[in-house]
């Protein structure tokens, strides 16, 4: 089998806005034989948790936005709280009502969705990884963590918190806990900043943040309107959404050397 | 050569609202759709090739996650793993694909992204 180097590329399809007509659309084809610049992904900044797996097992993952129309009350957090004190079997403990919740979600969806495939099986690996996870997490913060890393309780106490502060909504998730809060506030701030919202610019902005502190190659899909049907890494995978329409697809693949 | 390619494209176009018929009813006599392909880093006939499994995934099904599941999974057979597909009328995206390995395209009002990455 051959290896082909890896190129980046971004796009954006037509948003219904109806206070930007734009009917002409712009045919812009380019020959395959063009000579593309190649990208390298050896990344100087060094990683701050484990490297990725190069030989991970793969997992089909199915999912559709419109399907999805759960309506969820906005929470106002005043004070995050921090529980660092608490043992770590009631934050397992913790753990399994979140899985329980994934489940409940699961359910739903296959509902709704007649012709979904069922996600039994994906809700295994997330058990598998889920508990991996949970493992690093307790060594890690026996270290001095770095910047980006939380503490193991205090994450998954304010897992909730954190998600209802910037209005997202857990659709699916294969991804350890302190990822989905980086992710979710990764795209808070990127709204935030934006003075005009496009999908391309969050997409990009969450692509290359993963890219940098996770290691290549994370994908990243945003938008009001799509179905999608990808390959993801282990523990590499999570949909979810914010401000109640818009949905964020956001998963990794493993790298292959070029030939 | 460590310099990044990237592609800016036009800002988002607007897709007209189709309120009389949202998905198209499956009729044997189906009019020919109309395809725009975007943007491509692929060689033509697998392009073709794409363009004629999703024409035919829209026949068969009207949800868009099951269009994308029948063309990647068509193309994980023919071409080998792994591919990853997503089909819409509302979304943005950025990703890292193997080189002659990508192709986006219009259906009508449904854009299609096909890409090979893993």
């Amino acid at each position: 089998m051959a290896h082909y180097p890896l190129q980046r590329r971004n796009l954006a399809a037509p948003e219904s806005n109806p206070t930007t007509p734009n009917p002409d659309l712009i045919q812009t084809y380019k020959p395959s034989f063009l000579v593309k610049h190649l990208t390298n992904l050896n990344l100087s900044q060094p990683h701050k948790t484990r490297p990725p797996q190069k030989h991970s097992p793969l997992i089909d993952t199915h999912l559709q936005a419109k399907a999805i129309q759960e309506k969820e009350s906005s929470v106002t957090v005043p004070v995050k709280r921090t529980h660092k004190e608490k043992p770590q079997r009631h934050c397992l403990k913790l753990e399994r009502r979140e899985l329980g919740d994934h489940n409940d979600k699961g359910m739903v969806e296959d509902a709704k969705v007649v012709k979904g495939k069922p996600r039994n099986p994906h809700l295994e690996k997330h058990d598998v990884v889920v508990v991996a996870a949970a493992e690093r997490m307790s060594v890690s913060s026996l270290a001095p963590g770095g910047g980006r890393r939380r503490s193991f309780c205090g994450t998954q106490a304010n897992l909730r918190d954190v998600f209802a502060i910037n209005g997202a909504k857990m659709v699916s998730v294969d991804m350890p806990p302190f990822m989905q809060i980086h992710a979710v506030d990764c795209a808070r701030k990127a709204i935030d900043s934006m003075e005009k919202f496009t999908s391309k610019t969050l997409a990009l902005s969450l692509k290359k943040e993963f890219d940098g502190v996770y290691g290549p190659a994370w994908h990243c899909i945003v938008g009001t309107s799509f179905g999608s049907f990808v390959t993801h890494s282990v523990g590499g995978f999570l949909y979810f959404s914010m401000d109640q329409k818009l949905y964020i697809l956001l998963f990794k693949t493993a790298v292959q050397k070029a030939a | 050569m460590s310099e990044e390619a990237k592609k800016n494209f036009a800002g988002a176009l607007t897709a007209r609202p189709n309120s009389d018929e949202p998905k198209p009813a499956p009729v044997p006599a189906v009019p020919p759709k109309k395809v725009i392909i975007k943007s491509a880093d692929m060689i033509p006939d697998m392009q073709k090739e794409a363009v004629d499994i999703a024409v035919a995934a829209f026949e068969k099904y009207n949800v868009e996650k099951d269009v994308a599941e029948q063309i990647k999974k068509e193309f994980d057979k023919r071409h080998g793993p792994t591919w990853h597909c997503i089909v819409g009328r509302n979304f943005g995206s950025y990703v890292t694909h193997e080189t002659n390995h990508f192709v986006y395209f219009y259906l009508d009002q449904k854009a299609v992204l096909l890409f090979k990455s893993g």
